[in-house]
Formats: C-alpha cells, sequence, structure tokens
C-alpha cells in the first residue's frame, strides 16, 4: 500500500476518536511530569555540584591547635595539605573583619573571575570567596544578613592591609571563587601563595622570640600553633576521612559543614520519586492505549473482511500512535515552558537564593521514545494477540 | 459475442465449495455445532437465499464461506482451490478482490465520508494502483442513487443509503463473490427492494451472491432458496 495511503487511514483514525484526545492530554501531562522529574533531579545535582561540590569551603578539613607536624600520609581522599594558615584582620575601608589566609600551589584553584596565581607575577596576592560577609555575626540568615552579604566581584583589584601583630602588607584581590549560595560558611576564607604564608608565620615567630627575650622567660620552646588544612577530593566521602584523621589521634573540624547523609537521602528520595513516576506514566500510558486499541478491534476486524492483513493494521496503527506521539510532545513542551515561566517568574533567579532551574532537555527525548515504546507494544499486543473473529466482536452491535 | 461466451465460462464454475463442514463452538459443559456436515455447491450466476431461525447458524455459514473463520472439520473451496491450504497473504488477496461483504448493521467507518468509505477496499488491491480511486468510488456511488451524499458521514445518512454505500464498499473491487448477512433486515420496504434487486441483478452479470435473510420477500429474488434448521441444510431447492 502507498505510504500517502497509510497516512490517509492513520489521520483519520487519529483525528475523529474522542478517546484521543483524553489520550494526547494524558500522554503530555506524564511527558511533563517526565521532564519536571527529570529537571529537578538536574537542578538539584547541579545544586549539589556546583554549590556544595564546587565549593572550596566545604573539601575543608582542619586540624587546629597543634605544634608538630601532622602526618597524614596514609589517609585516603587528600589531596593536598598545608601546615600553614593564619587568621588576619583586613582593613578595608570602614569594614574590618576576621579573613583566613590558606597557601595553596599556585595553580590549585578554580576560579570564577578575575585571575589566577599563575597568570600574574605580583607576590602579594590573594584570591577571596565571591561573596564576602561583612559586619554580622548573626546565625540567623535574615535579611540583614543578606544586605551584608558583599559582592566579592567588587573587590576584584582592590587592595587590603593585612595586619598581624608583627605584620603589615597590602595584598591585592586578583580573582575569586564560587562558594556556596546556601550554607554559608564558617569563615572569609581567602588564598594566597603558599610562600607569603612562610613569610607570615616567619615574622609571627620572630615576634613570639622578642617578646620572650624582652620578658626575660624561658622561651625554649617557641613554636607556632598552627592549623593545618586538609583539602578532601570526594566532598560526598569527607566523613570517611574525617574518622581517619581522628584515628591518628588529630582533633579534627570542618571548614563548613556538609550534611552528606542529607544529601545521600535527598538523592534516593530524588531517584525513587522519578522512577515511581516514571513507572506510573508507563500504566497510565498502557492502560490508555490498551482502551483506544480495543476501540479499534472491531474497526481493524472489518479491514480485514476487506481484505486487509495485520501488518497494514499494524503500520496504520503505529503511525496513528506516531501522531499521537508528537502532538503530545508538542503539547508537552508547551506545558513546560508555561510552567517554566511562571517558576522562573516568581522565583527569580537572584543573588539571594541563588536558585536557578535547570531544565532536562534529554527529558524531552525519553518522554517521547517511552511513550512511543508503550504505544508500540500495545499495538502490536493487542493486534496480534486479538484470536476473536468478526462473529463474537460485531455480536454486540455498533462499531 | 466474446463477451457473453466469457459470462457463461464463469457461470458453469464452482464459486464456493463446502465439502462436510463442521463448526464446533466449545462452551464450558457442552460443545454446540453451529454448522454440523454440510457440503455444498455453490455455482456463478446464482443468487442463493438461506433462511432460517435464530440460531440455526446462517453467520457462521458465511463468516466460512469468506475465510472470516476457520471451520473445525470439513473443506472450503473458493474457486476450486482449498482456502485452508492457501498462506494468510493469499486469503487476504482472495477476500479483497474475489469477496464483498455486506452486513446487517453497515459497519462503515464512521470517520470517513461515503467516498472515503467506498475507497478503503481500493487502497490495498493491486489493480487500482494507477487509477484515480476517489473517481471510482465516487462513480460507484453515482451508480447507486447517491449522488448527492458522496460527501456525508454516515451518521447524516439514513439507513438505507447507508447500506448502499456499503453496498458500494462491497462492490467497487468487482468481486466475483457476495456475501451478505442480513443486508435487508434494518430498512424499509423501498430501500429493501433496491437492495433486492441489486442484488438479483449482480447475480445476474454472472457473480454467485449468497444472502442471509429473514425475510419471506427475498423468495422473489433468490434462485434457490436454501433452509438451516441447528446447522444443517435442509433441501427445499426451487
Ligand atoms: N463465538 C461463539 N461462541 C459460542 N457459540 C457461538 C459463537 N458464535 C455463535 N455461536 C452459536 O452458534 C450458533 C449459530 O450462531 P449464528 O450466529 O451463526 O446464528 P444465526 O443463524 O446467524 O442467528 P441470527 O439469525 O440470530 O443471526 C448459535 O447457537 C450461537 O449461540
Ligand atoms: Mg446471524
Amino acid at each position: 500500500m502507498k505510504f500517502k495511503y497509510y497516512l490517509f487511514l492513520a489521520k483519520k483514525s487519529f483525528f475523529h476518536k474522542k478517546i484521543n484526545i483524553i489520550n494526547v492530554l494524558l500522554l503530555a501531562i506524564s511527558m511533563t511530569i517526565i521532564v519536571f522529574a527529570f529537571s529537578f533531579s538536574k537542578t538539584f545535582n547541579n545544586i549539589i555540584e556546583n554549590q556544595i561540590s564546587g565549593n572550596i569551603n566545604s573539601h575543608i578539613l582542619l586540624i587546629p591547635n597543634h605544634s608538630s607536624t601532622v602526618n597524614l600520609s596514609d589517609v585516603d581522599n587528600i589531596s593536598f595539605l598545608t601546615d600553614f594558615s593564619f587568621y588576619i584582620k583586613y582593613v578595608q575601608n570602614e569594614n574590618d573583619e576576621d579573613i583566613s589566609l590558606i597557601g595553596v600551589p599556585s595553580n590549585y584553584l578554580k576560579i570564577s573571575s578575575g585571575k589566577n596565581f599563575s597568570d600574574v607575577t605580583d607576590k602579594q596576592v590573594m584570591i577571596c570567596p565571591s561573596r564576602f560577609y561583612l559586619g554580622s555575626d548573626s546565625e540567623v540568615y535574615d535579611e540583614a544578613f543578606l544586605e551584608n552579604i558583599q559582592d566579592g566581584k567588587k573587590y576584584v583589584n582592590k587592595s587590603m592591609h593585612l595586619l598581624t601583630q608583627n605584620y603589615d602588607k597590602e595584598y591585592k584581590i586578583i580573582g575569586t571563587y564560587d562558594v556556596n549560595k546556601y550554607t554559608y560558611g564558617e569563615f572569609n576564607v581567602c588564598f594566597t601563595r603558599q610562600s607569603n604564608i612562610v613569610d607570615i608565620s616567619n615574622s609571627e615567630l620572630e615576634y613570639l622570640k622578642n617578646e620572650c627575650d624582652s620578658e626575660k622567660q624561658n622561651c625554649e620552646d617557641i613554636s607556632l600553633s598552627n592549623t593545618t588544612v586538609v583539602i578532601v577530593d570526594d566532598v560526598k566521602k569527607i566523613d570517611e576521612t574525617k574518622r581517619q584523621i581522628e584515628q591518628k589521634g588529630y582533633i579534627v573540624r570542618y571548614m563548613s559543614e556538609v550534611d552528606t547523609n542529607f544529601l545521600n537521602a535527598i538523592t534516593i528520595v530524588l531517584l525513587l520519586l522519578t522512577s515511581i513516576i516514571l513507572v506510573v506514566c508507563f500504566i497510565i500510558m498502557i492502560l490508555y492505549n490498551n482502551k483506544k486499541v480495543e476501540y479499534n478491534k472491531k474497526n481493524n476486524l472489518i479491514y480485514k473482511a476487506m481484505g486487509y492483513d495485520n501488518k497494514t493494521l499494524i503500520k496504520v496503527n503505529y503511525l496513528e500512535v506516531f501522531i499521537l506521539s508528537i502532538i503530545s510532545e508538542l503539547l508537552c513542551i508547551t506545558f513546560c515552558f508555561v510552567i517554566y515561566k511562571i517558576i522562573s517568574q516568581n522565583f527569580a533567579v537572584d543573588i539571594k537564593t541563588g536558585f536557578q532551574i535547570y531544565i532536562s532537555y534529554l527529558a524531552f527525548i525519553v518522554g517521547f521514545v517511552i511513550s512511543l515504546c508503550v504505544s508500540i507494544l500495545t499495538v502490536y499486543l493487542s493486534i496480534n494477540n486479538n484470536k476473536n473473529t468478526l462473529i463474537e466482536e460485531l455480536s454486540d452491535g455498533e462499531i | 459475442m466474446l463477451t457473453s461466451l466469457l459470462v457463461i465460462r464463469s457461470v458453469n464454475m464452482s464459486a464456493i465449495k463446502i465439502e462436510n463442514i463442521k463448526k464446533e463452538y466449545k462452551l464450558k459443559k457442552q460443545s454446540i455445532f453451529a454448522l454440523d456436515n454440510i457440503s455444498y455447491d455453490f455455482e456463478y450466476g446464482k443468487m442463493y437465499a438461506i433462511m432460517g431461525h435464530s440460531g440455526s447458524g446462517k453467520t457462521t455459514l458465511i463468516q466460512c464461506l469468506g475465510t472470516l473463520d476457520n471451520v473445525t472439520e470439513g473443506k472450503v473451496f473458493i474457486e476450486n482451490e482449498d482456502v485452508f491450504k492457501m498462506s494468510p497473504a493469499k486469503r487476504n488477496t482472495i477476500r479483497n478482490s474475489k469477496i464483498g461483504f455486506i452486513f446487517q448493521n453497515y459497519y462503515l467507518n464512521n470517520t470517513m465520508r461515503a467516498y472515503e468509505n467506498v475507497m478503503l477496499p481500493m487502497l490495498i488491491n493491486k489493480k487500482f494502483k494507477k487509477s484515480n480511486i476517489k473517481d471510482i468510488a465516487i462513480d460507484t456511488l453515482k451508480d447507486l442513487g447517491l449522488s448527492e451524499r458522496i460527501t456525508h458521514y454516515p451518521k447524516e445518512l439514513s439507513g438505507g443509503e447507508q447500506q448502499r454505500v456499503a453496498i458500494a464498499r462491497a462492490i467497487v473491487n468487482n468481486p466475483k463473490i457476495i456475501l451478505a448477512d442480513e443486508p435487508v433486515a434494518n430498512l424499509d420496504e423501498e430501500n429493501e427492494k433496491f437492495v433486492l434487486q441489486k442484488l438479483k441483478e449482480m447475480a445476474q452479470n454472472g457473480k454467485c451472491v449468497i444472502v442471509v435473510s429473514h425475510n419471506p420477500e427475498i423468495k422473489k429474488y433468490a434462485d434457490v432458496i436454501i433452509d438451516m434448521k441447528r446447522g444443517k441444510f435442509l433441501d427445499n431447492e426451487i
């Protein structure tokens, strides 16, 4: 049979059935739910990826107040460990705030704006967070707190004084790195070249020695009480790493606490939800397709009386469900567009919430393929398994 | 001269021959023989009326003659070919080109216009590959007096008009065998006459026409009357 005729039969069979309106709507809704389940998972995964795993604060474990060298050579999941870290007061305009300075190798950080250490030759340079929070000790993240958050980009190319008892140098901020937008870390952490930390450390030691000398005390054991900074590779395994270090007798603190149990639980819940939605959509599609094919059965038997074979009828039905799937897909895209508009207008993407929706384009294809597969399967099964004869089918009257 | 010779040849040929056919319906406790050991030879150029009480097996017979259903036992030959030894594809081709079905309830496709319904058998017929099948469908409808109803949907047509569309659909491929199950049961007297007259004309033109009917009126048109009772033929040919 000519393709033109297949199309004619499929079109006729599609456009004059009320049941198809229900079917299109149902498929479109199922597809939309699939898209949103996928998009929601993707959004959440992105939050985890960008805001937690991508945030250096979440990777940091601190071993405070020890004097000997820390040996962590047999601890897993560690890629960098520095012994030099200071709390330093900086002075900038009228704000002054404690910041924590950590030495890192020149290519360790991923920057979000400005330059990296390897891009400049100056010695006293820092890379600071993309968001500073200044002048608030509040534990509550209220409006006042949010107002005190400064865009770190504003500080790029500006200089600050770093002060300790015996050290006062101007540092230029050359770039920023991204920080978690939800869980504001404990500290404003800036990074600098390791050599600077050595310098600060030496001058501090010198100051302590002088103090001892002037007070004529016994200063044999002068050493700096250091905080060791451990940077872990995989945030999700940070608890295990912390445990391993603690087994070696050290006290370990998180730089910013990441509730990994919560993260894992949420991931599992999302996965479960998505699978349940998929299964439910699958079942709905099968039920409705079945109903539709039941509806077609008598028609098909009349076609058989005219000499049509199963293959031709199956092809016509396939074409019909293909038309159906395409129309549902278009409707689904429209739904998604409208819903996306509504969400993004009401939950505007801004610096305060840091909320951004990711649409999973893959889900459109997945939804389409699923609906097509289910439809094709039901058509195939119901035509090939219909052993009823015309008498039985026609015995109850009208088509 | 030549055409009449051809007609005479086909008249002599057996259209459908059945040999000892049985059709058994197995129910939970008992089984029913809807067809009980029937043998018969339906010929071209004749109109057969099959009559009998409800449940006597008339519809079952029509379905088996038209290869829509299998028999439990026995053989069915169409033009001397055993239909149950044919491939399903061959049976489909025979149904399409050699047999036209007419049903009591018309069974038109409600989503299609009258002429589109008539086009359906032509879509899969190789004979019409290069023809304008829409024109053929319209001409067939005009022959049946439906020139004003060509683009109507079945729901917009009266019962008699629907049955004429169904007849157009059954004969458009010019099949040599017409199987009609209660074609006039739902029609008024005028339409009944029209349909029976059409069927008679077809038989006169050399086709084999087999009509199931309760209606005694059919006796005026048929060449052969077969009474059925409990799946058997009672011999009372005219
Ligand atoms: N699918 C089936 N399963 C079981 N029994 C059946 C089936 N189809 C028909 N029968 C039985 O076979 C017998 C013949 O049925 P059929 O439909 O051929 O009768 P009929 O002569 O056409 O009757 P009517 O005049 O009412 O149309 C009946 O007793 C019927 O109950
Ligand atoms: Mg019947």
